[in-house]
């Protein structure tokens, strides 16, 4: 996705990227996104959090306003989970 | 807070697996950068997303889901608009997840958010939303990527008067 932004924003269109892979994301340089370290799926939010939704995408789009040069990531406070054993399980094949 | 380095994990599962060559994840050093071109109260928002969902016809069975990851084919554009005043109802995710046990990928918000952002037009935050959002195959091309899907998102973003985009990876 990060290839495609990159695309958009040569031809005109500042774009965001809602981003759950800070690593994945990052090697793409792409022009802004707002990292969110949480499982990869939910990149809008926490399920059923409206709340938690309405403030990632209120950071998205003013990140959209204030970066000012390519490759800017904003790493957003919100956790999954206190403890983050969700990420035990990336890629544990049995999941 | 240390962050979950998938590049090095995706590297390690294919090993795993017995297969030797590492994928290659799209690497730069400087990239383009495009300043707002007017305010977003005043400006047509575009949402993108990689998510495996499909719409639930108005007749006919749901779609199935299935186990695995949605890879798409090698010369075929496969960009696939979503109008943007669809129910968050008809929206089914059908394809594997990485992580299901973190992901149920039930709440359409959380990877596609059709409702958030009508918020954010009814408010006046954002000037208005493109008439069709769209909906890209996952690909381990980035080739592809580059000459075919990204094109194609692009002259989509076009003929709707779109100026400015939020992209959803999955």
């Amino acid at each position: 996705m990060s290839l495609v932004a990159r695309h958009l924003e040569a031809e005109g269109i500042p774009t965001v990227i809602l981003a759950c892979a800070r690593d994945i994301t990052a090697s793409a340089f792409p022009p802004r996104a707002v990292y969110l370290d949480y499982p990869l799926g939910n990149p809008a939010g926490r399920p059923f959090d409206p709340e938690n939704q309405r403030a990632v995408l209120a950071d998205a789009l003013h990140l959209l306003e204030t970066a000012t040069a390519p490759g800017t990531i904003a790493d957003l406070p919100h956790r999954w989970n206190e403890d983050d054993e969700w990420k035990e399980r990336v890629y544990d094949d049995n999941h | 807070m240390e962050y979950v380095r998938y590049i090095e994990k995706t590297h390690q599962y294919y090993i795993r697996k017995g297969q030797s060559g590492t994928y290659n994840y799209a690497h730069h050093d400087s990239g383009p950068f495009q300043p707002l071109l007017k305010p977003l109260a005043e400006s047509r928002l575009m949402l993108i997303s990689s998510a495996g969902f499909a719409l639930i016809p108005d007749d006919g069975p749901e779609p199935e889901p299935f186990r695995g990851i949605n890879i798409g084919e090698k010369d075929k554009v496969e960009v696939y608009p979503v109008p943007s005043d669809t129910p968050p109802a008809k929206i089914k995710y059908v394809t594997g997840a990485h992580n299901r046990a973190d992901s149920p990928m039930t709440d359409v918000e959380a990877f596609f958010p059709l409702t958030r952002l009508r918020e954010l037009r009814d408010s006046g935050r954002v000037g208005s939303l493109a008439r069709d959002f769209l909906r890209i195959r996952p690909c381990y091309s980035q080739r592809k990527t580059r000459e075919l899907d990204a094109p194609e998102v692009l002259r989509r973003c076009r003929k709707q008067g779109v100026d400015v985009a939020i992209l959803a990876p999955i």
